[in-house]
């Protein structure tokens, strides 16, 4: 497991906030803690692995505004909430907004830890993909335009003459470039081709 | 007019004829005005020949009690009863007292006394009266028949065959009255007869003998014969109430000195241990228990139907004697009291005179007006009592039912700041968890750092007692408890407050500026209350923040300030402020703009501040609204004993 993940504890509860550091600490995380929302955004987290232990109620800034900010500050950490006092639409509101889970203080240790790792496990797994996500983007930068527009066409479904004819080339040549960008993309069917195509879309689109 | 004429005339010829009649008998008239003043010149009847003259003769002292008495009864019945006007005429001839008799030289006196006076009747009272008359009587008086009255019936049934004499003779009843003492004192040993020695007196003692004789074995009897009356109290002072004393008359002592008999039984009274019995009606009132007795009143009307016969010329020759009258028993009701004596065992029929009547029998319209005038009095201060404690409890009622109501309304308020009481206790537990939970995995894992334990104990502590004083500032808030009065400063109060709100505010994104700057904060009254105040207020501006525009408006300004004789406390929101229509109703009952709204918190809030003799206002500003409260200030002097705050 990624003990060396960093937990950023945000209360503004002083006496919570050590003791929840403490806790953490010995569950074998790094931790790093922040009295306010204001803070925890002046000092933003490098991109290490991690979560965010966010309590709901603070003063100033709350926690689910902090949890907007995330956003527009581009920290894509798993956010875990905690509040003293749990009301229906807030709980709602955060789970809508991405939160992990939504915990009412007290919290013993075990739902703690599990929301804490599955919150990890969460940035885990949105790191891979971010990081698959990146591997295709680069592959796919490799791509000439001509090789795009057969690959467009692919994805939609043409045949090979079709696309011969839709671009104005040889079908020879169609099949050619089809080859390069199955080399490319390191895909073997066009099965293969198509999902990839399908993961990439939304970005372009 | 014809008619009246006639009797006018006949009353005028009546008069003459009593004109001539009067001069034909100088003496005649002369004693008739003496005699009868109310007729100077009396009318005689048709048919009768002028005034009836009728001779009294007593063997008695005319101005004896008794024979007043008898005498008056007796002249009053024969005016009622007789046609002709009476003449009366009186000789004493007083041998009963002074003893010896009335013999030939009385007869000289009296016959010439009365040579010009046609005597009509006589009347003898006594025996010695009687013999005179049958001495002397045919020469004085030829043409007078008789009535002879107060003798013996024994003497009476010896007078001689050819007397033309009619009388009622007199029963001395000794024997019913020594029953009534009897009856009296049923457990009498002792009998003292007390009595004098004239004539009369030695009468009446051999009629009390005779009367004792039944009683011979069961008492013992002691005659005082003679002595003076004074000399017989003494001997009767020392008798007890076992003793029955008789007394029968004494008009003379062995002395030679001559009593009234009715007085010197008023002398016996005065002294006697014993109650007195006597035989005399005219005994009542002077010291006499109880007797039975003959009635004067009837004795003289009886007598005076003799007259009357004698007068109109009835009797027939030979004397004639009247049944004697029966005796009444008669008591003397202080006289019972005084010895203790029951009326209840008298005779029946027994008339009590002197009976001591009671306050109430003397006075009882004027008692019971007084009572009645108690009763309405009693029953309106009753009535006054009952309202007054009605209104008492009413009042503690009242007191009781504000007490309740703040109770409930702070409750209230406890219930809309639920979520942030759950909030603040929620910090320390949750903290408190983790520690401990920390310190476990710690144990855990066999890092044990001692330091680093020691410390978590030392927060788990602290977070314990945060919990805990939370909980006691909500308790002290919420707590159902009677209004005190104590001196406290506004300033504490808002402090405390604040620390109470701040959660809540919290909660709900508003920031709370405190400005305490009143220096004279000292105020006297309920803390608990005025907290309840000025929560109603910051409560009422957080809601009207919540609606307003966001961030820079999103706070509330609490402000103390001294004012002259007061302090200030002002809340200032920067909301929507109050519509001027509604900021007269601000204050009133149910009344609220907001949607969920009791419409309490205001009016409680001008409830306490004017039970602390305080005001309040509230007022539109062009952002927001402000409400102000104004209490007077605590009297300057502080007692040591009298701490700055209630509360801790």
């Amino acid at each position: 497991m990624t003990r060396s993940a960093v937990i950023h504890i945000v209360d503004d509860d002083d006496s919570l906030r050590t003791a929840l550091e403490r806790l953490l600490t010995a569950a074998g995380y790094r931790v790093r803690t922040y009295a306010s929302a204001g803070e925890f955004l002046l000092d933003p987290p490098d991109d290490t692995p991690g979560c965010l232990l966010l309590d709901l109620r603070m003063p100033g800034p709350s926690g689910l505004d902090l949890q907007e900010a995330l956003e527009r500050h581009e920290i894509r950490l798993p956010v875990v909430f905690q509040t003293g006092h749990g009301d229906l639409p807030t709980g709602i509101r955060a789970m809508k907004a991405g939160a992990v889970d939504f915990l009412i203080k007290p919290v013993a240790r075990e739902p703690l830890l599990a929301a804490i790792a599955r919150a990890l496990d969460l940035d885990a797994e949105r790191r891979a993909a971010r990081a698959a996500d990146s591997k295709l983007q680069s592959r796919f930068a490799q791509l000439t335009a001509r090789e795009r527009d057969v690959l467009e066409l692919v994805v939609a479904g043409k045949l090979n003459k079709q696309i011969a004819d839709a671009l104005g080339i040889a079908e020879r040549t169609v099949k050619a470039r089809r080859a390069e960008v199955m080399a490319k993309l390191g895909v073997a069917t066009a099965a293969e081709l198509g999902k990839i195509a399908a993961q990439l879309r939304p970005r372009d689109t | 007019m014809m008619p009246l004429r006639r009797p006018m005339k006949l009353l005028a010829c009546m008069f003459v004829l009593a004109a001539l009649c009067a001069l034909q008998s100088t003496v005649a008239a002369a004693d008739s005005r003496a005699d009868a003043p109310k007729a100077p010149a009396p009318a005689p009847a048709p048919g009768a020949g002028g005034a009836a003259h009728v001779l009294v003769i007593t063997a008695s002292d005319p101005y004896l009690p008794a024979f007043v008495e008898i005498d008056g009864a007796m002249r009053a019945a024969v005016v009622q009863r007789h046609q002709r006007s009476v003449v009366w005429l009186y000789e004493s001839i007083d041998t009963i007292r002074l003893g010896g008799a009335a013999g030939q030289e009385l007869a000289e006196v009296l016959a010439r006394k009365y040579e010009n006076v046609r005597i009509d009747a006589v009347v003898l009272v006594l025996e010695p009266a009687v013999d005179f008359h049958l001495g002397y009587g045919h020469r004085l008086w030829p043409n007078a028949a008789a009535v002879y009255h107060f003798v013996l019936p024994r003497y009476a049934s010896e007078l001689p065959p050819g007397a033309r004499l009619s009388g009622l003779p007199v029963d001395i009843d000794f024997a019913g009255t020594l029953r009534t003492a009897f009856a009296l004192q049923p457990n009498a040993r002792r009998m003292v007869v007390v009595g004098g020695v004239s004539p009369f007196d030695e009468a009446q003692l051999e009629g009390a003998r005779a009367a004792l004789l039944p009683y011979r074995g069961r008492v013992d009897a002691e005659f005082l014969v003679g002595l003076s009356p004074r000399a017989a109290a003494e001997r009767l002072a020392g008798e007890t109430l076992d003793t029955i004393v008789l007394y029968t008359s004494l008009f003379r002592d062995a002395g030679g000195q001559v009593y009234l008999p009715r007085e010197a039984l008023a002398t016996l009274s005065a002294a006697s241990g014993a109650p007195i019995y006597g035989v005399f009606e005219t005994y009542m009132g002077y010291g006499l228990a109880a007797g039975a007795i003959e009635l004067f009143k009837e004795r003289g009307e009886r007598i005076a139907d003799l007259v009357v016969r004698a007068l109109n010329g009835e009797f027939a020759s030979g004397p004639a004697t009247e049944q004697p009258l029966a005796s009444r028993c008669l008591a003397d009701g202080r006289q019972l009291a005084r010895y203790r004596l029951s009326a209840a065992a008298l005779p029946a029929g027994c008339e009590v005179r002197y009976v001591e009547a009671s306050f109430l029998q003397r006075y009882w319209w004027q008692s019971l007006l007084a009572l009645l005038a108690l009763i309405a009095q009693s029953a309106l201060i009753f009535s006054l009592l009952l309202q007054r404690s009605r209104r008492h409890a009413a009042e503690l009622g009242l007191a009781a039912q504000r007490v309740e109501f703040l109770h409930a309304s702070r409750l209230a308020v406890a219930g809309e700041l639920t979520a942030s009481i759950a909030h603040e206790i929620n910090q320390p537990l949750g903290a408190i968890l983790s520690n401990a939970d920390a310190a476990e995995m710690l144990l855990e894992s066999g890092r044990v750092n001692r330091e680093e334990l020691l410390q978590i104990l030392a927060d788990i502590k602290r977070d314990d007692l945060r919990a805990s004083e939370i909980i006691k500032r909500m308790r002290a808030m919420l707590s159902r408890r009677d209004i005190e009065r104590c001196r406290f400063s506004l300033n504490e109060v808002v402090e405390q407050t604040a620390t109470v709100l701040r959660s809540e505010a919290s909660r709900r994104g508003i920031t709370v500026d405190y400005e305490l700057r009143a220096r004279h904060a000292d105020i006297l009254g309920d803390p608990v209350q005025i907290q309840q105040a000025i929560i109603n207020l910051m409560l009422n501006a957080f809601d009207a923040t919540t609606g307003g525009p966001p961030q820079d408006a999103c706070r509330v300004r609490v402000e103390t300030s001294d004012t002259p004789g007061g302090v200030k406390l002002s809340v200032r929101d920067f909301g929507a402020g109050i519509a001027p229509a509604n900021l007269a109703r601000v204050f009133d009952s149910f009344f609220s703009t907001k949607r969920d709204g009791m419409g309490l918190g205001l009016p409680i809030t001008r409830s306490i501040v004017e039970a602390h003799g305080g005001m309040i206002d509230a007022t539109s500003c062009e952002v927001g609204a402000e409400f102000r409260i104004i209490l007077p200030m605590a009297p300057v002097a502080r007692g040591p004993d009298q701490p700055m705050s209630s509360r801790q």
